[in-house]
């Protein structure tokens, strides 16, 4: 009988320590703006492109309406959307805002009264960044859900794999996390995300202002071992070298990998042998974070960094070694809602609706909650048509789009579709949310436009 | 002057950087592969959970000893009693009813522990990434154009100690001589009056206190506290193997062999070589002493 006791005492008192290790990690959690907060330093908001109704002020015109279509994901009380990628993998620490923010738009939209008389369903699926899940997913997304279109579809060898799906299927993706030579080829593919290349020439552009011209540059790169951050190096190469800069060879890093002692020590190399003052890093937030310890660890806190828009992360700043996270930016194409622009209290206010209060501090909840807000323009636009379908809202993306602000205006009339928008990111310690060094005009003369890069 | 053959430097500097952070990394897989050692030498379970046991370790460190804020020796004894009463619920929940089943049905049962505890820590702590423990002292110094991190002196420290403990332990205290009848011959040992199932629960309680000790250390040096550092428990088997999975000595000097030979491959070869290279050590080792290299032989009557 004791012995049993004894069992159950056990048992209550570990679940008691696990409560009260979750109740601790709520303190942690990001405290969410005030109201009152004085908006931080941001990038003058760029002109936008039409007037578009924001959804929380007004509703669609009584007249406007379409009939069913629901193998499109039209029924006669919702317009079905989709969203694909990973929630609780190892990209899960990025993507999961993007989910956020897109939900967080729907959410007040619906509030608002949705569309068309119709109420927007959001439908994320989690693939835990592996292509086989992603496969299973899309089909429940398109055969069974019928959804109308995708916002996000998040990694490039998911986008890479579905390319062939999505053009028989006719389906429109808005705004994945990430902006891939196939996606430029795909007349499906609606990209607000700058460009691996564009997000290098941006790199160059903001190294070359830091040290005095690009001519000045000696650059290393340190890249993931999968091929998009091989692809982002020869990018960088380039970029670099073009302007007359040294790009002294680039160091790659494990996916998963804890420490990089090895490469530590080729970058010191490159310092005192070859005067290496700039790194560019490409990666998601963990493996960032690995490097900057790594280089805090044999003291190269000297060397500012420069990374792709996975780098862009808060806990880049909030979590990495500040002796080094104070000499680096993350590129990225939207702007938080700490930044004075017109969708920063929507933004704050859904966020907190969705039940992700705090979140609308992150680049990539902005990047969904632009997602949303240009699928529900273009579902109205569609809708003159008199119909709505994958097709009609196809061509009706194939425009001029309103952003609140979030990024530059997007006009997708040209093929291919894609945004040359970015700037340079930190963290605004005040406000807890990102801001960018310079605003996005200042970096847009540095876009070549080149794509397609050879990688050797 | 840096000798460059392609990838290959023979500037001494750099190679004791190298070998400095291979023992560093070497002091991590020792850890983890103690853990191995310990129940395998005492239940005969492979235990392919290990690594999350250990990541479990580090998020549990973050709570107690960040978030809570408390005491650091206060902090370390609860992450510890917390971590030996989850051995005991992984034994006596689980475990238990495994005894005397195939071994592959068991493994099956440490991998489905492991997925468990990876589902429950996203579920409680968030898929976001924290920075990792800087408790212990952070400074460094330099030999010889390397950097020696105080933090690593004290992983070495406590891996010896561990191993001294537990060298000690199976040799003197009575509960260790059980443990060591029962992995010889457990229905002999049964016959002599000792539990088995007393003895497999403290084992699992070690092997969970072990997972807590690494986990602190190792949140110590990783870049980042992350779901990803389970991976961990899968690096650190080629050394776990290489010493002789019954070996407490060689999980120690496998642990160290192998973290510099991945950190010399990583360095002249590039990183691509990191883990082929170990493993490919790993299947040497095997091919030429089964057992590892300090591993015991078992007899069996035929």
């Amino acid at each position: 009988m004791l012995n049993r006791w004894l069992k159950l005492a056990v048992v209550v008192f570990v679940f008691a320590l696990i409560a009260a290790a979750c109740g601790n990690d709520d303190d942690d959690a990001p405290a969410a703006l005030e109201p009152t907060a004085a908006p931080t330093e941001a990038p003058a908001p760029e002109p936008e492109a039409t007037e578009a109704p924001a959804p929380a002020e007004e509703e669609a015109p009584a007249e406007m309406t379409v009939p069913d279509n629901p193998d499109n994901g039209v029924t006669s009380d919702s317009i079905k959307v989709g969203w694909m990628g990973d929630l609780t993998g190892p990209t899960a620490s990025s993507q999961q805002f993007n989910s956020h923010g897109s939900e967080a738009y729907f959410e007040c939209a619906n509030r608002d009264g949705g569309a068309l008389g119709r109420m927007f369903e959001y439908l994320p699926e989690d693939d835990q960044f592996n292509a086989d899940n992603a496969a299973i997913n899309f089909t429940k997304l398109t055969e069974d859900d019928k959804v109308l279109a995708l916002v996000g579809l998040g990694g490039s060898h998911i986008s890479t794999q579905l390319q062939p799906d999505i053009e028989t299927l006719n389906l429109p993706v808005i705004g994945p996390p990430q902006t891939i030579d196939i996606q430029l080829e795909g007349d499906q593919y609606f990209n607000n995300l700058a460009h691996y290349g564009d997000q290098a020439d941006l790199a160059a552009g903001h190294i070359g202002a830091t040290v005095g011209g690009i001519e000045n540059a000696v650059v290393m790169g340190i890249s993931l071992e999968v091929p998009s951050g091989t692809e982002f190096a020869a990018y960088v190469e380039q970029s670099v070298e073009k302007g007359g800069g040294t790009y002294v060879n680039t160091l790659y890093v494990a996916p998963g990998a804890t420490e990089v002692t090895a490469q530590m020590v080729e970058l010191q190399s490159g310092i005192d042998e070859q005067g290496v003052n700039y790194v560019t890093l490409h990666g998601s937030p963990g493996a960032g974070l690995v490097v900057m310890q790594g280089m805090a660890d044999v003291g190269i806190t000297d060397v500012p960094i420069i990374g792709i828009h996975g780098i862009a992360a808060n806990s880049i700043w909030t979590e990495g070694p500040p002796e080094v996270s104070d000499e680096t930016f993350g590129i990225h194409s939207f702007l938080t809602a700490n930044n004075n622009i017109e969708a920063s209290a929507l933004m704050e206010e859904c966020a907190s609706l969705a039940g992700y209060g705090g979140e609308h501090l992150n680049l990539n909840f902005a990047h969904g909650f632009l997602n949303g807000y240009v699928f529900h323009q273009a579902v109205e636009r569609a809708a003159e048509t008199g119909e709505l379908s994958r097709e009609s809202l196809t061509e009706a993306l194939k425009g001029s789009f309103d952003t609140m602000g979030i990024t530059c205006p997007i006009d997708w009339s040209a093929f291919p579709h894609h945004s040359q928008c970015g700037a340079a990111f930190s963290l605004d310690a005040a406000s807890g949310g990102m801001v960018a060094a310079n605003p996005f005009a200042f970096y847009a003369d540095n876009f070549d436009g080149e794509y397609g890069i050879e990688i050797g | 002057m840096l000798l460059a053959f392609g990838n290959f430097t023979a500037d001494p500097s750099v190679n004791l950087q190298l070998l400095i952070g291979g023992l560093a990394l070497g002091a991590i897989y020792a850890v983890v592969a103690l853990g191995f050692v310990l129940v395998y030498k005492s239940t005969d379970v492979l235990n392919l959970a290990h690594g999350e046991f250990l990541m479990l370790g580090a998020y549990f460190a973050l709570t107690f000893l960040i978030s809570e804020n408390l005491n650091f020796f206060l902090g370390v004894f609860v992450l510890l009693l917390v971590m030996l009463v989850f051995g005991l619920l992984v034994h006596y929940g689980i475990m238990r009813r495994m005894v005397g089943q195939g071994f592959f049905a068991i493994v099956l049962i440490t991998l489905g522990i492991a997925t468990i505890i990876r589902a429950l820590l996203l579920i409680f702590y968030g898929p976001t990434e924290r920075a990792r423990l800087d408790l212990l002292p952070q400074g460094s110094f330099e030999v010889g154009g390397a950097t020696v991190r105080h933090v690593d002196l004290i992983i070495f420290a406590v891996v010896a100690a561990c191993v001294l403990l537990f060298f000690l332990f199976f040799k003197y205290t009575r509960l260790g001589l059980h443990m060591r009848a029962v992995a010889d011959d457990i229905e002999a040992a049964a016959a002599m009056g000792i539990d088995p199932d007393k003895v497999y629960a403290m084992t699992w309680a070690a092997a969970m206190v072990m997972a807590g000790v690494g986990g602190l250390l190792f949140g110590h040096v990783t870049g980042a506290i992350d779901r990803s550092i389970e991976a961990i428990g899968l690096r650190a088997f080629p050394a776990a193997v290489v010493g002789g999975l019954t070996s407490l000595g060689g999980s120690i000097v496998g642990g160290l062999v192998v973290g510099v030979i991945e950190q010399f491959a990583n360095g002249h070869l590039g990183t691509k070589w990191r883990e082929p290279v170990a493993f490919s050590v790993m299947f040497v080792v095997l091919l030429v002493r089964p057992t590892g290299l300090w591993g015991r032989k078992d007899l069996e009557r035929v």
